[in-house]
């Protein structure tokens, strides 16, 4: 028996539309909070859940991108980086922009 | 029927497990957290229950620990359903009660394989 997941791609990449959605939003409260560790918690779920989500699909470079933004996002998590308005805005600035287009492109 | 339910944040993830399972002949209870999952199990029988790890509201481990202590399920499979690679995690899980865990991504077919090999 072989099961085939592809017909689920769309729902995923609704579903990551929505998290990278979140993510924005988390980032720009984060500004005033800063060590809102539940807030930082959701935006690493959200780059967690796309990336798990990416390896059903073959998406190897959303892959390797989220999990990069994860490596970051842990960093805050574990209070090793401060979530500094310069933080935020590389966070902002770069990998937001860019995965959308990852995703839009798949 | 032998019942599984799976517990995941994710709409995508859940469909995709529910689907697999149904195909391979099991009846699915999905759980979008670990509170939910615990709310439901109180009215139902499950034979099995897979878990992702990071979830809002409870996250995995917690989950896990909870189900232990419910006489029903002291002895029934729980299956963790991770990206994580990592030890740490996986020897957290096995500490809370957990049986075993499956990587994500999986191979459908492989993770049918994994629960018949589980399921007593």
């Amino acid at each position: 028996m072989k099961i085939d997941l592809s017909e689920f791609r769309e729902t995923f990449l609704l579903e990551s539309a929505d998290h990278i959605a979140s993510m924005e939003t988390g980032l720009l409260t984060l500004r005033s909070t800063p060590n809102d560790t539940e807030l930082l918690n959701s935006i690493f779920r959200s780059a967690h859940s796309i990336k798990g989500g990416a390896g059903f699909h073959g998406l190897t470079s959303l892959i390797h991108f989220t999990h990069s933004l994860e490596n970051l996002l842990e960093r805050l998590r574990s209070s090793e980086m401060q979530a500094t308005d310069e933080v935020i805005d590389i966070l902002l600035r770069e990998p937001l922009i860019k995965l959308p287009t990852r995703i839009d492109c798949v | 029927m032998r019942t599984v339910m799976i517990v995941d944040d994710s709409v995508s993830m859940r469909q995709m497990v529910g689907y697999t399972l149904r195909q391979g002949g099991f009846e699915v209870i999905e759980a979008e957290h670990g509170q939910d999952a615990l709310n439901k199990l109180a009215g139902a029988t499950v034979d099995l229950i897979l878990t992702d790890l990071n979830m809002p509201v409870m996250d995995g481990i917690t989950l896990i620990q909870n189900v232990r202590k419910q006489p029903a399920m002291k002895s029934k499979p729980i299956l963790m359903l991770t990206t994580e690679g990592l030890a740490s995690k996986k020897e957290q899980g096995k500490a809370a009660g957990a049986t075993g865990w499956i990587v994500k991504p999986f191979d459908p077919e492989k993770l049918l394989q994994t629960l018949a090999k589980v399921l007593p």
